[in-house]
């Protein structure tokens, strides 16, 4: 029985880790959206990353697109996911998008967040994110998350 | 137009005060949110649920019906945890609808199920009831988990009485042994449940609550830093530019 149960664990390392790659874009660049808060919201509630970006800044990331990857915890209570991100122009005009997405175990899967010009000043109720300049439910399952391979 | 415009201003005076009254209800519901968010990471279902009640009862959004549901579970509310996830369902904009009948069907696994059987002593004037509310014989009748009271009751008073312990999952027949018609209600007897069958037990799920944070989530200013490479090798969690790269979360 130890060999098999051996076995099944080094087939469990072998696997893709179960993760969300967390893909912030803008058609505006980092000239005119030197600036993103990012929020990442994990299964627990509980804020896991709570970051500013600032191009400005030296030693700051490279362009466009930015990305960070979310790793699920094996012991999560579940696989939910909550992203909130909002850029700053150099005029002090705010851009915002959200996801409320979800795991899909033993998958690499990507969330692209876009901060495009269209949706400059939109302001978005809650539960809603603005997509190509219009606001739009925020909720995104994770079967319709595109592979992460097939993005980067 | 002097009177034309006393009932427009007066309108939009109304207006302006149910929209303030509006927005005062949705900040109570939101502190509501948040304080049934914190009791539920302090694992105390009791607070969270009755946060969670005041927040969809001023704001009945799905987003709140989630969560309620959850403690609802928790609590061993699970009739009403049912009807919870049943609502968000009928909700126009089911949200995660897939996941909520995962979690319904769940629930509707956990649920006790109690059938009664009565013996020939049971006439026609006689009435079952199940915690005070009268049911029929021989339907399997779905019950909260705990103690539950069953009885018979002739001429308004109690001539049988049992308690039985609905566990989650279990599905209990209950056989009563009834008095024949001339016994009187003095002549109440609370008699042990005479558990005759139990033909489909359930193994109960271990508990996997999940809840959801819709509800006033702020963007919150941070720390900037260093430069790191989008980078990925064979199963390794992938390292993107945003410091660290790579979260584990929990």
């Amino acid at each position: 029985m130890r060999p098999l149960l051996l076995a099944v664990m080094l087939a469990g390392c072998a696997s893709d880790p179960t993760e969300v790659v967390l893909v912030i874009d803008s058609d505006l660049g980092t000239d005119g959206l030197p600036r993103v808060e990012i929020q990442v919201l994990g299964p627990s509630m509980l804020e896991e990353v709570s970051t500013t970006i600032d191009f400005r800044e030296p030693g700051s990331p490279p362009p466009y697109p930015l990305t960070l990857g979310l790793v699920r915890d094996p012991s999560a209570p579940n696989s939910f996911l909550a992203v909130n991100v909002s850029g700053e122009d150099e005029s002090g005009r705010v851009l915002r998008a959200s996801a409320r997405t979800e795991f899909v175990a033993g998958e690499s899967r990507a969330l692209v967040l876009r901060l495009d010009a269209v949706c400059v000043d939109v302001n978005c109720p809650e539960g809603a994110t603005c997509r190509e300049g219009e606001c739009v439910d925020d909720i995104l399952l994770g079967a319709d998350l595109p592979r992460a391979d097939d993005v980067l | 137009m002097r009177t034309l415009l006393l009932p427009l201003a007066l309108g939009v005076a109304l207006l302006g005060q149910a929209r303030a009254a509006a927005q005062e209800e949705e900040a109570v519901a939101r502190r509501e949110f948040r304080a049934g968010l914190d009791a539920a990471r302090a694992e105390d279902w009791q607070e969270a649920l009755e946060h969670f009640e005041r927040a969809y009862e001023l704001v009945p959004r799905s987003s709140i019906l989630a969560n309620l549901a959850s403690a609802q579970r928790q609590t061993g509310q699970l009739l009403a945890a049912r009807r919870s996830y049943q609502l968000w369902l009928e909700d126009p904009e089911p949200a995660l609808t897939e996941r909520v009948r995962v979690e319904l069907a769940e629930v509707q696994r956990l649920i006790p199920q109690i059938t009664i059987e009565v013996d020939q002593g049971f006439g026609s004037g006689d009435a079952i009831t199940l915690d005070g509310d009268e049911v029929r014989q021989d339907e399997a009748i779905d019950v909260d988990p705990g103690r539950r009271s069953i009885a018979v009751r002739r001429q308004g008073e109690v001539v049988v009485q049992v308690r039985v312990d609905a566990d989650p999952g279990e599905r209990e027949v209950v056989s009563l042994v009834v008095p024949a018609g001339g016994i009187t209600p003095r002549d109440v007897a609370i008699a042990d449940a005479v558990q005759a069958e139990d033909p489909g037990e359930v193994e109960p799920a271990p508990s996997r609550t999940w809840l959801w944070v819709t509800l006033g989530v702020v963007a919150v200013a941070g720390a900037a830093v260093a430069l790191a490479l989008a980078t990925r090798g064979g199963a390794d969690p992938f390292r993107g530019s945003i410091p660290p790269g790579s979260v584990v979360v929990r």
